[in-house]
C-alpha cells in the first residue's frame, strides 16, 4: 500500500508542480521546483529497493491517454508549423495519422492489463530517475537565478513547468506496461526537451530544440508504427508480452522500428546530431534530459526489445550502431572545445556501449548495460552541474577557460576531476560494467577490436581534461565561492560516486540481477563476487589518496616553482613566462597542437552520419529480409 | 592465504626487480656504446637520493598524481601476480596511464604539456594492443585468469606470435625508449627536454621512477603469459624481449608522433587483430 502511494507520489507530484510554476511567481515556482526535488530524492530508495508490482486502472483512464496522446501530436504538429519546422510537422502529423487509424480502427478500446507494471529494469530506472533526477532539481533555482541574470530574453516560467512535468513523464514512462500510455510518455518527453533547449529562445536554441523535435519524432513515428505492425502480429499492445525468444516473419519488423525508435531518443548515430546541438540548453536541462535520464529511455526500450531480437540482423545492426557510436563519438569529441560538447559526445559514448550491450544480449551483457545506466547517470550528472556552475560562477565554458578551474573554484574542480576519473578508472562503477560488455564481447573478434579502440580513445577524452582542470599557477588567483543551493547536491553526487563502487557487489546482486532479469533467464550471470576487487581495490586507494590529501593541505604557504623553460623561466605579473629578446620576460602558453591538427580535422561528422545511416538501412532492411 | 602471501611478495619484489632491470639495461646500453656503465644498483641510489632532497614544483597536483601513478602501477603487478583477472590488470593498467597523463598535463609548463599530448596518443594506441592481446590468451585458454592462463599449456606464443609482436610495440611505448621515446625520454636531450616527467622532482621524481619499474615488470609479466606452463620459457622469454627492446633503443632513430600515429599503431592493431582472428577460427 505504502508502495502504491510512493509511485503515484512520484506519478502525480510533478505535474502538480508544473501547474504551480504556470503561475507568475519566481519564489513559488523555485520552491515547487525544490520541493518535487526534495520528494522525489527521497521516495527514489524506497521505490528502487522496493518490490515490483502492477496496477490496472478504469478503461475511463485509458481511454483519457489515448485522447491525451492524440491532442499531445496535434498540439506538436501546430507548433512545428508555426515554427516553419517542415520535417518536425511532417513527422508529428503522419504519426498521428497512423495513431489515430490504430486507435480508431483495429485497436478501438484496446487496452493491455495491467496499464502500469515495474519490474527489475524498470525499478533500477524509476531510482536514477527519481535520485539523479531529485538532486537536479534541488540544483536548479540556484542556477537558474545567474542564467536568467544574462539571459534576461529566456523562458523562466516555461522552463521550471517543463523541467518538473518532464520527471512526471519519466516516472510514468519506465511504470508503463501498456504501450499506449508509454507513447503518450515518450511523446511528452520529446516535447519537454524540444521546450527546455529553446529555452533562451535564441534563434540558435529554437534551430536546435527543433532539430530535436523532428529526430526524435521521427522516433515516435517508428514506435507507433513498431506498435501497429506488434499489434497486428500478436493483438497485444502490453511491454510485458513483448516476445521474450528471437522472432521471426513480420513481427520482427515491428521490433525493428522500436529500435529505430529507441536509437533516435538515445541519439545514436545517425541521429547524434541533436545532442550535440542540444547543448545550449542550461546545465539542469543537459544533467537531467540528456544524460542522466530521457535519453536513456531510448537505451531502456532497445534492452526491452532485445531478447526479441537475439541474434537477428536487426541485433547486429544495433551492436555496429552503438560501436560507431562509442568509437566515432569519441573522436569527435577530441576535437570539441566546449566542456558541454565534449560531455554529450561522451554521453553518446555511453550510450553506445548500452547499445552494444542490448544488441549482444547475453545475460552478463543486460547485467552491464544496467550497470552502465545506473553509475554513468550519477557521473554524467555531476559533470554537467559542475560545468554549469563553472560557467555561472566565472563566465567559462570553453577548455581553456576552465583550465586550472582548482585556483578560482578548488571544491568545483576537485568533483569535476573526481567524476571524470569515475568515467574512465577503477575502481569506480562504470569499469564494472565495462568488464561485463568485454566479457560478453569474447568470441567477437571485429567488436572486440573496435570496443578496444573506443576503449583507448576513452582515455584521450578524459585523461588530458581531469588533468587541466588542476593546472594552475598558485599565484593566489581570487576565489569564487560556490552558491550552496549549487554545491550541496553536486557534494551528494559526488558522494553517491565514491560511496557506491563500495556497496558494488551487494548492489549488484540486490539491484543490478533483478534488473537484468526482465529477460528471464539469470543464469550465466557472474555472481556479485567477480566485482570484490571493485571495494578493496577502493579501500587500499581511499587510504593513499588520504595521505595525500593531508600532504596538499600542509603545503599551503610554500613557494612555488616557475615552470621550467631551459633556464630563461620567471614571471611575467603572475604568469608563467620564459626570458624573451630585450630580457623581457614573456608569457607561454601551450594549446593542444597534436589534437587541432591532427585528429581534430578529421571528417568525424561526415562519416559518423554516412555510415551510421547504412546501418540504419541495413537495420530496416536486415529486418525485412527476415520477415519474409 | 596463498594468493595473499603473493600479492605481498609482489608488491615488495616488483620495484626491487625493476630498480635492477633498469640498472642492467644501463650497463648492457652503456657496453653496446662502448663505454663501461654505473653499477647495476645505480638506479636504486639515484631513486634514495630522490627521495631525500626537497621537490620543487609548480603546484601541488603533479606530486598527487605520481603517487597514484606508483599506486597503479604497483596495484596492476600486485593483481596480476595474485592471479587476478587478466581485465581488471589492464583496467588498472589505464588508471596507472591516465595518472602519468593527468601529472603531466597539470603543470602549466609548455615541455609538460606536450608531453603529456604525445603520452596520450601513445596511450591511446597501446590500450587497444592490451585489450586485444588479453582477449587472445582467453580465446587460447578460455579464461581471463593469469593462473589459468599460465597452467593451460605451455608455449602460447606459438599460436600467438603476432599478438607477441604488437606486444612487443607497446613494451617499447612503455620503456620509453627510441624509436617510441616521443612523450619522454631516459636522456634528457630531446626537444621536448624530459616531456611528461619535466616537472617532477625529489619524491614525486622518485616515485615516477618506482611506478615506471613496477610498470616495466607487469609487462615483462605478460610476456612471460606467452610461455605458459613452461618454467624456463618464463624467464627466457621476457628475458629475450627485453633484451630485444634494449638493441632496439640502440640502432632506432627516434620516430615522430605522426609517424606512429601513421604506422605503428595501425601495424600494431592490425598484428593483434589478426592473431585474434586466427585463435578464434582455430578453436581453443
Amino acid at each position: 500500500m505504502t508502495a502504491a502511494v510512493a509511485v503515484g507520489a512520484v506519478l502525480l507530484l510533478p505535474p502538480a508542480a508544473a501547474l504551480v510554476s504556470i503561475l507568475p511567481s519566481r519564489t513559488l515556482r523555485r520552491w515547487a521546483c525544490r520541493i518535487t526535488g526534495g520528494v522525489l530524492l527521497a521516495l527514489a530508495v524506497p521505490i528502487g529497493f522496493g518490490e515490483g508490482f502492477s496496477h490496472t486502472v478504469a478503461p475511463w483512464v485509458g481511454t483519457l491517454v489515448h485522447a491525451a496522446d492524440c491532442l499531445l501530436l496535434a498540439a506538436v504538429a501546430a507548433v512545428a508549423l508555426r515554427l516553419r519546422s517542415l520535417l518536425g510537422f511532417v513527422f508529428t502529423a503522419a504519426q498521428l495519422v497512423l495513431l489515430l487509424w490504430l486507435e480508431l480502427g483495429p485497436a478501438r478500446g484496446m487496452a493491455a492489463d495491467p496499464a502500469l507494471a515495474a519490474d527489475g529494469l524498470s525499478l533500477v530506472m524509476a531510482l536514477v530517475v527519481n535520485g539523479v533526477g531529485g538532486l537536479v532539481l534541488l540544483y536548479t533555482p540556484a542556477y537558474m537565478d545567474r542564467y536568467l541574470e544574462e539571459h534576461p530574453g529566456a523562458a523562466e516560467g516555461r522552463f521550471y513547468v517543463f523541467l518538473v512535468l518532464f520527471l512526471g513523464a519519466m516516472n510514468g514512462l519506465v511504470f508503463s506496461n501498456d504501450l499506449h500510455w508509454f507513447l503518450l510518455f515518450w511523446e511528452i518527453t520529446t516535447v519537454c526537451s524540444f521546450a527546455l533547449i529553446a529555452t533562451d529562445r535564441t534563434p540558435e536554441a529554437v534551430r536546435s530544440g527543433l532539430q530535436a523535435l523532428w529526430m526524435t519524432m521521427l522516433g515516435g513515428l517508428c514506435l507507433v508504427a513498431g506498435m501497429m505492425v506488434l499489434f497486428a502480429r500478436t493483438g497485444s499492445l502490453s511491454m510485458a508480452g513483448l516476445a521474450q525468444e528471437p522472432t521471426s516473419g513480420p513481427a520482427l519488423i515491428g521490433f525493428a522500428l522500436l529500435a529505430v525508435a529507441g536509437l533516435t531518443k538515445a541519439a545514436q548515430v545517425p541521429f547524434h546530431g541533436w545532442l550535440i546541438r542540444a547543448m545550449v540548453a542550461p546545465a539542469p536541462v543537459s544533467a537531467l534530459l540528456h544524460a542522466s535520464t530521457m535519453v536513456k529511455a531510448g537505451a531502456y526500450l532497445i534492452l526491452r526489445i532485445s531478447p526479441a531480437v537475439q541474434g537477428t540482423p536487426v541485433a547486429h545492426a544495433v551492436i555496429w550502431i552503438g560501436l560507431l557510436g562509442f568509437l566515432g563519438l569519441g573522436a569527435a569529441a577530441v576535437a570539441q572545445k566546449e566542456g558541454k560538447r565534449i560531455l554529450a559526445c561522451s554521453t553518446i559514448m555511453h550510450l553506445g556501449l548500452i547499445t552494444v550491450c542490448a544488441g549482444l544480449g547475453s545475460p552478463a551483457a543486460t547485467a552491464g548495460a544496467v550497470l552502465l545506466l545506473l553509475f554513468h547517470a550519477v557521473s554524467k550528472a555531476l559533470l554537467f552541474l559542475g560545468v554549469g556552475a563553472a560557467r555561472r560562477t566565472t563566465g567559462a565554458g570553453d577548455l581553456a577557460g576552465l583550465r586550472g578551474l582548482s585556483a578560482r573554484m578548488p571544491l568545483t574542480a576537485f568533483l569535476l576531476v573526481l567524476a571524470l576519473l569515475t568515467l574512465l578508472v577503477p575502481p569506480f562503477g562504470l569499469v564494472a560494467g565495462k568488464q561485463l560488455v568485454l566479457e560478453s564481447a569474447v568470441g567477437r573478434p571485429f567488436v572486440l577490436a573496435f570496443l578496444a579502440l573506443g576503449m583507448g580513445v576513452h582515455v584521450l577524452v578524459y585523461a588530458r581534461w581531469a588533468g587541466d582542470l588542476v593546472c594552475h599557477v598558485p599565484s593566489g588567483a581570487e576565489r569564487m565561492p560556490l552558491s550552496r543551493g549549487m554545491g550541496v547536491p553536486m557534494l551528494a553526487l559526488g558522494a553517491l560516486a565514491i560511496g557506491l563502487p563500495f556497496v558494488l557487489p551487494s548492489l549488484y546482486e540486490k539491484l543490478l540481477v533483478p534488473g537484468a532479469a526482465f529477460r528471464g533467464a539469470v543464469e550465466g550471470l557472474p555472481a556479485g563476487g567477480t566485482f570484490a576487487w571493485i571495494p578493496a581495490t577502493g579501500a587500499a586507494l581511499g587510504l593513499v589518496v588520504l595521505v595525500l590529501l593531508s600532504g596538499v593541505l600542509r603545503t599551503a604557504g610554500r613557494s612555488w616553482a616557475a615552470p621550467y623553460c631551459c633556464g630563461a623561466e620567471g614571471w611575467s605579473d603572475g604568469v608563467p613566462a620564459f626570458k624573451g629578446p630585450l630580457s623581457r620576460f614573456e608569457p607561454h602558453r601551450v594549446e593542444d597542437a597534436i589534437f587541432a591538427s591532427g585528429i581534430g580535422s578529421w571528417p568525424v561528422d561526415r562519416v559518423l552520419v554516412t555510415a551510421g545511416a547504412a546501418l540504419l538501412a541495413a537495420l530496416l532492411l536486415g529486418a525485412l529480409l527476415g520477415a519474409t | 592465504m596463498q594468493t595473499l602471501i603473493s600479492a605481498a611478495t609482489a608488491a615488495v619484489i616488483a620495484p626491487l626487480l625493476g630498480a635492477l632491470l633498469v640498472g642492467g639495461d644501463r650497463k648492457v646500453s652503456a657496453r653496446m656504446q662502448g663505454r663501461y656503465g654505473p653499477p647495476v644498483a645505480q638506479p636504486a641510489y639515484d631513486v634514495i637520493k630522490l627521495l631525500g632532497k626537497e621537490g620543487k614544483a609548480v603546484n601541488p597536483w603533479p606530486s598527487v598524481c605520481a603517487a597514484l601513478y606508483l599506486f597503479g602501477a604497483l596495484a596492476s603487478v600486485v593483481v596480476f601476480a595474485a592471479g587476478g583477472h587478466l581485465l581488471v590488470v589492464f583496467f588498472l593498467t589505464t588508471f596507472t596511464a591516465s595518472f602519468l597523463i593527468a601529472g603531466a598535463q597539470a603543470a602549466p609548463s609548455p615541455y609538460s604539456r606536450l608531453g603529456a599530448g604525445r603520452e596520450l596518443l601513445q596511450v591511446m594506441a597501446c590500450e587497444p594492443v592490451l585489450i586485444l592481446v588479453f582477449a587472445g590468451f582467453h580465446e587460447a585458454s578460455g579464461s581471463f585468469g593469469v593462473y589459468a592462463v599460465l597452467s593451460h599449456a605451455a608455449f602460447p606464443i606459438v599460436r600467438m606470435p603476432l599478438a607477441c609482436v604488437s606486444l612487443f610495440a607497446v613494451l617499447l611505448v612503455k620503456l620509453r625508449k627510441s624509436p617510441l621515446d616521443l612523450s619522454s625520454s631516459s636522456h634528457a636531450h630531446q626537444e621536448l627536454v624530459r616531456g611528461t616527467l619535466t616537472e617532477y622532482s625529489g619524491p614525486a621524481l622518485a616515485m615516477v621512477e618506482a611506478g615506471h619499474w613496477c610498470e616495466t615488470v607487469l609487462l615483462l609479466l605478460v610476456f612471460a603469459l606467452f610461455a605458459g606452463s613452461s618454467p624456463w620459457g618464463a624467464v627466457l622469454l621476457p628475458a629475450i624481449t627485453y633484451l630485444a627492446a634494449l638493441l632496439v633503443d640502440n640502432v632506432a632513430p627516434r620516430l615522430t608522433w605522426r609517424w606512429m600515429l601513421r604506422w605503428l599503431w595501425p601495424a600494431a592493431m592490425l598484428a593483434a587483430f589478426s592473431n585474434l582472428l586466427w585463435l578464434h577460427w582455430e578453436g581453443p
